[in-house]
């Protein structure tokens, strides 16, 4: 027993208590003798289950099987990796709830159906992945850099130092994720301005489009009242309840002066040079 | 704790990672649901803003809850599905924690101000590469596991556990490519919101559903054929169909056509998914009265085809009309994120943990409870959210139409006030979602430091001489 074990241990790299253990598990479960089952393990062979015997215990079952009504679905019990259950402690363990589902783990998974070839899966995983990405991203963008050099002359805002820096702030505080910089061509956006096409924004960042509104959408912002004022602009943000009564913005007044400045600024330059009495 | 094998070794190491993660995940998405109702609420740093919160609760939860759960659950499947131990196994449980610190950096990052906006991208891109290097090292090792297999057969919750890992990363990899600037830059956000959503987060969810039905109630799967049009239904759609969110917008038409009638298929595919789970559960169902992991698993499966029947109809223009730019959108994310795949996840550590550490589930009791607030707390924020964005959605058309009230300006606030109690709402079932979060990893905790004994599962090789090392 011991050299069978030593070796089964050795060869599998498991402990030999547990290895003895799981050997006698597997016994049972295989109706064979846990020498067998170590000699057979040691000797890289796996040991294919067999009928339970009638017993008060339930048989062990196949674990995992899948069934394919369209293939030629034949059983095949190995190879298959050797499942042995043993106890954490020696003493015998009260049922654990489901009971049933851990004695079912006693035997390895076996499966039927068609072998399957992983690179099959992984390349066509990736294959459709990128083909989405071709189609969907890079084709568009092709669209997108004709329609930048199509850009509506005197249409192309050329952003100072300032608000340069006042978009870093936005982006950086994530004001994106309550404010859009998108005016649709419906009617819900009627009265919000411009309505934002690629060419208008063919030399923007498209890091500030955004995708919804918690507040209102601020691409034409800086061409409305009262907020083509940099000052008020600066105010709100400080206390949006002050300038705006019921307004649910929250204060960035933990931000520096300077930066409001920026942020405010980057507003104002970002509806130019558009002007509502353009339309 | 009894001795384990280097393999379950590093799916537990993986897992306990995840349910960190899950901590932080919970307290920040109940925060920002504080701060839609309380916009004044904690103003006074910038570290507690919603702009900074929402994308530190979506980060977490993606890249470090859903993401070290599915390596887990990778290295968890492996020996047992292919009869093969895990390759390197050692290296991998030791790479969990470069991983994690590579993760726990990149998921904090936009919340300290580090944001280079667009949803789940917000990290820098040096940080994305250091994050694609931290996850291909397990990819690499699931990979060569599956290489040296001795099941023929690749169970079907492999197909989802591997393709999603290689999603994961190949989204990312797509995802930092430079250059793209303009509604391009855009198009790359909605792709890769678009894919890691759907074919890692909620992709990794069904696949750990098949292997908890099949296990749970010891019944064979009802058609591997259904199971593979599932799942190549949402491989051939998910990737295209980021733009529905966008409908509208400065995106091309066309790309937006392509997006809204592949967004049909998501349903196709769900339905797909779900005729398998309950044609696999016939003649078992008495077994879903007594196990917590099929109860989840079943909820997850709901989840899922509420989410794919929503994401199917919202690209209609009709329907994006109304829904397009609300928090509808949240919504669909939320449930994906937190209630379908959180569902699926935890079904999936029910029916594993205990089996890892050789314990026993902590207390039935609490799985029940866990549940309960898992539907009333997760869903009825959804539910909430999507409401949310219905009637912010009305109002402004209403408003447009009737020219009364414009959403802009000054005039937005007044859009606003039905809305506002809607996220007053938020806030208690928010608060009942984190519960069920924590009573969730209070349960796992439990079992890990206190379950009573019992049958662990000792995977052996027998088959070849694989080493773990």
């Amino acid at each position: 027993m011991s050299e069978s074990l030593t070796a089964a241990s050795s060869k599998t790299g498991v402990p030999e208590e547990l290895l003895q253990r799981a050997a006698a598990a597997r016994a049972e479960a295989s109706g064979s003798t846990t020498e067998a089952v170590l000699e057979a393990w040691a000797g890289g062979e796996a040991v294919a289950p067999q009928p339970a015997a009638p017993s008060p215990q339930p048989a062990p079952e196949t674990a995992v099987v899948e069934e394919d009504a369209d293939a030629d679905a034949v059983a095949t019990p190995e190879p298959a990796a050797a499942v042995g259950t043993v106890d954490a402690i020696p003493e015998p363990a009260a049922p654990i709830a489901p009971a049933a589902a851990l004695s079912r783990d006693s035997v390895a998974p076996v499966l039927t159906g068609r072998s399957d070839n992983p690179l099959v899966l992984v390349l066509g995983a990736l294959g459709l992945l990128v083909l989405g990405a071709l189609f969907g991203v890079l084709l568009p963008s092709l669209d997108i850099s004709e329609a930048r050099a199509a850009a509506i002359p005197g249409t192309t805002i050329e952003y100072s130092d300032t608000a340069l820096e006042g978009r870093e702030i936005y982006l950086q505080e994530g004001c994106w994720y309550c404010h859009t910089q998108q005016v649709r061509p419906i009617v819900t956006d009627a009265d919000l301005g411009r309505v934002t096409t690629a060419a208008l924004v063919a030399t923007e960042s498209s890091d500030t489009l955004g995708f919804q509104r918690i507040g209102p959408d601020l691409a034409n912002v800086g061409a409305r009242e009262p907020f083509n004022d940099s000052s008020t602009i600066v105010a709100y943000l400080r206390n949006p309840s002050a300038v705006v009564e019921g307004s649910r913005q929250p204060s960035y007044a933990h931000l520096s002066t300077d930066d409001l400045e920026s942020v405010a600024e980057y507003l104002i330059e970002t509806s130019e040079p558009y002007a509502p009495d353009d339309e | 704790m009894a001795e384990t094998s280097p393999s379950d070794s590093a799916a537990r190491a993986n897992l306990f990672v995840a349910l960190g993660f899950l901590v932080l995940a919970a307290g920040a998405w109940f925060v920002t649901q504080m701060k839609l109702a309380f916009p004044s609420f904690l103003e006074e740093a910038a570290l507690l803003s919603y702009g900074r919160l929402r994308p530190l609760a979506m980060n977490a939860s993606v890249f470090g809850w859903v993401t070290f759960a599915g390596i887990g659950a990778a290295y968890y499947l492996l020996p047992r599905l292919t009869g093969t131990q895990l390759i390197r196994a050692r290296l991998a449980n030791s790479w969990t924690y470069v991983a994690a610190a590579v993760a726990a950096v990149h998921v904090i990052s936009p919340w300290l101000g580090f944001s280079e906006g667009r949803e789940l991208l917000e990290a820098p891109w040096y940080l994305d590469i250091a994050l694609i290097v931290a996850l291909a090292v397990p990819t690499v090792l699931v990979t060569q596991t599956l290489l040296r297999r001795n099941e023929p057969t690749i169970f079907i919750s492999l197909w989802y556990v591997v393709a999603g890992l290689y999603w994961l990363v190949g989204t990312l990899v797509i995802a930092v490519i430079p250059g793209l600037t303009s509604v391009a830059s855009a198009l790359q956000g909605a792709f890769a919101w678009s894919s890691l959503l759907g074919l890692w987060v909620l992709g990794l969810g069904i696949g750990l559903g098949y292997y908890v039905i099949l296990r749970e109630t010891d019944q064979p799967l009802f058609s591997r054929t259904l199971a593979q049009a599932g799942f190549w239904t949402l491989a051939v759609a998910q990737a295209w169909v980021g733009p529905v969110r966008l409908v509208y917008g400065p995106t091309p038409d066309w790309l937006e056509t392509v997006a809204v009638t592949l967004s049909v298929a998501l349903f196709v595919g769900a339905v797909a998914v779900a005729a398998n789970y309950l044609r696999t559960l016939e003649g078992a169902w008495e077994r879903v009265t007594q196990s917590p992991a099929l109860r989840f698993t079943l909820l997850g499966m709901v989840g899922y085809l509420v989410i794919a029947a929503l994401w199917s109809i919202s690209g209609f223009r009709s329907v994006a009309a109304v829904v397009g730019f609300t928090q509808w959108w949240d919504g669909i994310s939320y449930g994906i994120v937190i209630f379908t795949s959180l569902a699926f996840l935890t079904g999936f550590y029910y029916h594993a943990f205990p089996r890892l550490l050789g314990r026993k589930l902590h207390s039935e009791k609490l799985a029940r409870t866990n549940l309960r607030l898992h539907v009333v707390g997760m869903g009825g924020s959804m539910v909430l959210l999507l409401v949310a964005g219905l009637v912010a959605g009305f109002t402004w058309a209403g408003g447009a139409y009737s020219g009364l009230v414009a959403p802009a300006g000054e005039s937005f606030s007044a859009t606003t006030h039905f809305v506002g109690l809607v996220w007053a709402l938020l806030v208690i079932f928010g608060l009942v979602a984190a519960a069920a979060q924590l009573a969730f990893v209070n349960q796992m905790f439990r079992t890990f430091t206190s379950g009573a004994p019992a049958e662990q599962e000792i995977l052996v090789s027998a088959a070849g001489a694989e080493s773990s090392e």
